[in-house]
């Protein structure tokens, strides 16, 4: 008998422990639907490229303007097959694992990040080879590799996207682009998981002319919250997928002097 | 015995006539060349000098890495890129040239020429007055594409075949496809690049522009 009471009064409760630990752990919704746009102006003085870029998404399932970042740099390149850029980001509305809070006791929920300005070092170095053995022949393969360098909390991230282009040519000039790139996300001092997000993505780019260019995009991609610091000072540990079907639309200015 | 003074005059004319005929017209010449230049007279090929005299029928080749600047009837100036191979089909009061490879830069006195044209395989540029650049392309069709660009003045380009036209206007230029078909006028930016002076004393005559940037570079098209 008394067995059976000390049983039950342990499952009870255990099962107490993790309802009161489900609370803790952000929840994240079925798969929503993003939007994200972006406006490139990109300069090109040969094998020094510099570019500016304002971006924008709506995010979560009430479409919030959220995340917005200005992007400055410029690409040089060092060789027919490769590439290497540096660039300035300031950003605002970024979601990090630890803006998952407490901030009275048994309430939590995500920081409003939108007025948080975040500064974001980045370099890249893109190879990128002529598949024209494929049928067609207008075939690039990138592998674009990115380190990012977040000042507001020390966070390094590489980013590792490769991806294939196919351009339809019309009088010696590309009309379309047509790309497939799978961008992962590997978090270098932070996280739990391998991949902090991973994403595949597809892009039509349209060549409206030399000087304009609009672009379609469509991702899915799949970011891992894993424990913040409120969380760990609860005891609780976690990670949870959140996971959302991106459409973007941009508008690129490439200019040649 | 006396001659009378109108024979004399008389064959005084054949024979001016006969020397100007040979040589195609009076006053056209080599003005300046850089590296192996030749001129095919007849069955001949002769090694070019600055002053050598050149005529109607002879085809001028210029080999890698050199040019040459040649004056036709101090009314119109060709500067030949490299590997270049230019026919001297017509020296007359109409001028007219057959580019068989490379590229010409063309500048025309209107004043002194009434009529000037660049033929190549399958298309002819005629003008009247202005400063061009004629250059075969890539081979990607049947035919080589072929390059036009106008510094000043206007040309206008027809296509043997076809026989479509198109006047391309100072500034621009066009990518005749396969030599066969006219795209739209448009200023490319490989343009500026070009060097259109013909004057060793005011400067570098050399044309050292690498046409291959006239295509799209699928690697260089990077927009993220």
């Amino acid at each position: 008998m008394n067995t059976r009471v000390l049983l039950i009064s342990a499952v009870v409760a255990v099962v107490s422990t993790f309802s009161a630990a489900a609370n803790h752990i952000p929840t994240a919704p079925a798969v929503v639907a993003e939007f994200a746009g972006r406006s490139t102006l990109l300069i090109d003085l040969g094998r020094f490229d510099p570019l500016v870029e304002v971006e924008g998404r709506l995010e979560d399932t009430n479409h919030e303007f959220r995340y917005r970042g200005l992007t400055a740099g410029a690409y040089l390149r060092l060789h027919k097959n490769f590439k290497a850029g540096a660039f300035y980001r300031i950003q605002q509305g970024a979601r990090h694992d630890d803006d998952w809070i407490e901030p009275t006791a048994g309430v939590w929920k995500w920081v409003d990040s939108r007025d948080r300005a975040e500064q974001v070092l980045i370099l890249d170095v893109s190879p990128r080879f002529l598949f024209d053995f494929l049928p067609g022949q207008n075939w690039v393969f990138t592998v674009k590799n990115r380190y990012l360098y977040n000042i507001y909390n020390s966070q390094h991230t590489l980013m590792v996207r490769p991806g294939l282009s196919y351009f339809l040519i019309r009088n010696r000039e590309p009309l379309f682009t047509f790309s497939l790139n799978y961008g992962f996300y590997i978090p270098l001092n932070f996280g739990e998981t391998f991949f902090y997000e991973h994403e595949p993505y597809l892009s039509v780019l349209y060549h409206l002319n030399r000087n304009v260019k609009l672009e379609l995009t469509g991702a899915y991609k799949t970011v891992t919250w894993s424990t913040s610091e409120d969380s760990w000072a609860n005891w609780d540990t976690y990670t949870v997928n959140y996971r959302a079907f991106v459409v973007g639309f941009g508008v690129l200015f490439p200019v040649t002097f | 015995m006396k001659i009378p003074f109108r024979n004399i005059l008389i064959v005084s004319l054949l024979g001016l006539l006969i020397a100007a005929a040979q040589i195609g017209a009076v006053g056209s010449d080599i003005v300046y060349t850089y590296g192996e230049v030749v001129v095919h007279r007849r069955s001949s090929i002769l090694p070019a000098e600055i002053g050598m005299p050149v005529g109607q029928g002879d085809v001028i080749e210029t080999g890698g890495e050199a040019m040459a600047v040649i004056s036709l009837r101090d009314g119109a100036e060709i500067k030949l890129r490299e590997n270049t191979t230019l026919s001297l089909d017509s020296l007359g009061r109409r001028i007219s040239v057959h580019l068989s490879t490379g590229g010409v830069f063309s500048r025309v006195n209107k004043q002194v020429i009434s009529g000037f044209s660049v033929k190549t395989e399958t298309a002819v540029m005629g003008v009247r007055g202005t400063e061009f650049f004629v250059a075969y392309g890539r081979t990607i069709d049947r035919y080589p594409d072929i390059w036009v660009c106008v510094n000043t003045g206007s040309v206008e380009v027809a296509i043997f075949g076809t026989q479509d036209t198109l006047i391309v206007e100072e500034g621009k230029g066009i990518n005749i496809v396969g030599g066969t078909n006219l795209t739209s006028a448009q200023r490319y930016p490989w343009t500026r690049k070009l060097n259109w002076n013909m004057d060793p004393v005011a400067g570098e005559v050399i044309d050292r522009t690498d046409l291959e940037q006239a295509y799209s570079d699928l690697l260089d098209q990077d927009y993220d």
